[in-house]
């Protein structure tokens, strides 16, 4: 667990947060000062004074960096350019007391898909993608409980960005670790994060807490942005033979969607974004659009001007829905209502 | 070629090499702090380091002379402590070299730690490196091309130096006598000989050593950093 509660000083508002062991997402527009914090918890900027910096029950704030026990990977990532791949992984061994093994270092290299070839080869012969891999394993290195991650994988295409995420959640399983990460992708929120904090664009803590509850609250800065959505846990049915479609379950309601490879039973994320959700009052009939699930109205929000945001009960679970102001005085909704939602598109978090 | 020349030769090539290496003992921790540092007074300090790239060399010869000669605080404190004068020695050449050399070494040290990317320091510190280890185990290895590169400077900015060794070395043969001077006496002379040799050796060395630091760095670049 990590607590930080930081005074407002100039441009860089009040903000207490306490972030648990797993994933913690920091979201928020470019500019919001996101960055900053990430470094004044890593120790490469001064905290005001009257913070509080604590770390598993002990106070880091008065430690250097590196004596912080650890591992940052930058949005540029800071390789250093006169070493090569593999002498930049390892260059916190005559710094760090515990770091990896031999096998365990072969073993995260493979992890993150650095094959053995890259060892010698001087930085900046990879791509940005690659670099992005390289510094992800430098930061890991030295095992450490704290991992503080700054977009650090913009860079890479989708098939390496899941291999990536899976070698960080191994990582955070095996070490019990708190993993704090910058993102402005609700995708990637959505997938990683347990824990979610959003900043708004000034700068100030607009909501923290569980990433499913977060994402379904209709006035927070999350739900303003245009790719608004909730997330859902879903259990994997099946394919649909001959379609390329796979069947979840959201309790006893039924998802179709892109086909998904997973056994019978797997738990999946899936998130639904607020614009693709429609309302209809009659289970719709004759449309293309094959999920249409049974929810019950649980708030509603102004969103904008023209538009008004729902947010649904389905089960135990939430999601939002983006509708204009008009539809939801035509059709008279109100709290409490059971209706339809069409939803046209879900993103399958794996 | 006589005794005299190789053993004027000699004595040069020891003085360089002296003052070098002291310039980079001193000049590395104090570019170091000088690029890192915000503190009001380091304009004062780089503007003092700077001095004799400006001044005359005669100027500052004097001033050391001054300084160094028997009855001055600096000279009195030497003949206490080693039971010599300073005026006249060898040892006063090195550290008027030291400090007439002092900027050829200083400033593109300054100029290329100030270069360094911020992050690649703080990447280091997050690694566990302190202050002074960045310096020892990043930068120095990163920046290796630049502390040779200054360092030839400084040595063939030693080696070509000639005002202030005039004002305070005197023109002592073994002691204090380097090639410019030795080549200086020989033109009054009139040995055209013995000058041609000195005159030769020097600007051999000079266009060598310039083209070996242009080569380097040349190579620095297309290593892609740098």
């Amino acid at each position: 667990m990590l607590h930080l509660q930081r005074p407002q000083v100039g441009d860089y508002p009040a903000i207490t947060l306490a972030m648990p062991q797993g994933f913690s997402a920091i979201f928020g527009p470019s500019g919001a000062g996101k960055t900053h914090l990430l470094e004044q918890i890593a120790g490469l900027r001064p905290l005001p004074k009257g913070s509080v910096l604590r770390f598993l029950d002990r106070d880091i704030s008065g430690l250097p960096s590196g004596a912080r026990h650890l591992g940052i990977v930058f949005q540029h990532d800071e390789l250093f350019p006169h070493l090569n791949v593999i002498d930049n992984i390892c260059f916190s061994w005559r710094y760090q007391p515990h770091c990896m093994s031999h096998e365990g270092l072969a073993e995260m290299l493979h992890s993150l898909g650095i094959p053995p070839a890259w060892h010698t080869l001087p930085v900046h012969r990879l791509s940005g993608g690659q670099r992005q891999r390289v510094a992800i394993a430098r930061a890991l290195y030295s095992q450490p409980k704290l991992v503080l991650l700054d977009e650090a994988v913009s860079a890479l295409d989708q098939t390496a960005r899941q291999q990536v995420f899976q070698a960080l959640k191994d990582y955070q399983q095996t070490h019990n670790a708190c993993v704090i990460f910058i993102s402005h992708n609700p995708n990637e929120v959505a997938q990683l994060a347990d824990y979610v904090v959003l900043i708004d664009g000034n700068g100030n803590l607009d909501e923290a807490g569980d990433v499913f509850a977060v994402f379904s609250h209709v006035d927070n800065s999350m739900a303003k942005d245009d790719s608004a959505g909730a997330i859902l846990h879903a259990t994997h049915q099946g394919a649909l033979e001959g379609y390329h479609l796979s069947s979840l379950a959201i309790g006893r309601q039924i998802i179709i969607c892109q086909h998904q490879s997973g056994e019978q039973g797997d738990a999946v994320r899936l998130r639904i974004a607020a614009r693709d959700v429609s309302i209809s009052l009659e289970p719709p009939t004759n449309t293309s659009i094959l999920n249409s699930l049974e929810v019950d109205i649980d708030d509603i929000s102004p969103h904008s001007q023209s538009h008004a945001m729902l947010r649904l009960r389905i089960e135990n679970q939430f999601m939002l829905a983006r509708i204009t102001q008009k539809s939801c005085d035509d059709l008279q909704l109100k709290r409490g209502q059971r209706v339809f939602a069409q939803v046209k598109s879900i993103a399958l978090m794996g | 070629m006589t005794d005299p020349f190789w053993q004027t030769v000699a004595l040069t090539l020891q003085l360089a090499s002296i003052t070098t290496l002291i310039l980079l003992c001193i000049g590395v921790p104090l570019a170091w702090y000088i690029a890192r540092s915000q503190h009001r007074f380091t304009p004062l300090i780089e503007a003092i380091i700077a001095m004799p790239l400006v001044l005359p060399p005669s100027v500052l010869g004097f001033y050391l002379l001054v300084g160094f000669a028997p009855g001055s605080a600096i000279g009195d404190f030497w003949q206490h402590l080693f039971n010599q004068q300073l005026a006249f020695t060898f040892e006063a050449l090195v550290i008027a070299s030291v400090i007439y050399s002092a900027p050829f070494v200083i400033q593109p040290l300054v100029n290329s730690f100030q270069q360094i990317p911020n992050g690649l320091l703080n990447a280091a510190s997050s690694l566990g490196c302190s202050k002074w280890q960045r310096l020892v185990f990043l930068v120095i290895p990163m920046l290796k091309t630049t502390l040779i590169s200054a360092a030839i400077m400084g040595f063939a900015h030693t080696v070509g130096e000639f005002g202030v060794v005039l004002m305070i070395g005197g023109n002592i043969p073994g002691e204090t006598q380097v090639m410019s001077i030795a080549l200086y006496q020989e033109v009054e002379m009139l040995n055209f000989d013995t000058a041609n040799q000195y005159a030769g050796v020097l600007l051999g060395f000079s266009a060598f050593v310039l083209i070996l630091v242009y080569t380097l760095q040349a190579r620095a670049r297309v290593r892609g950093w740098q």
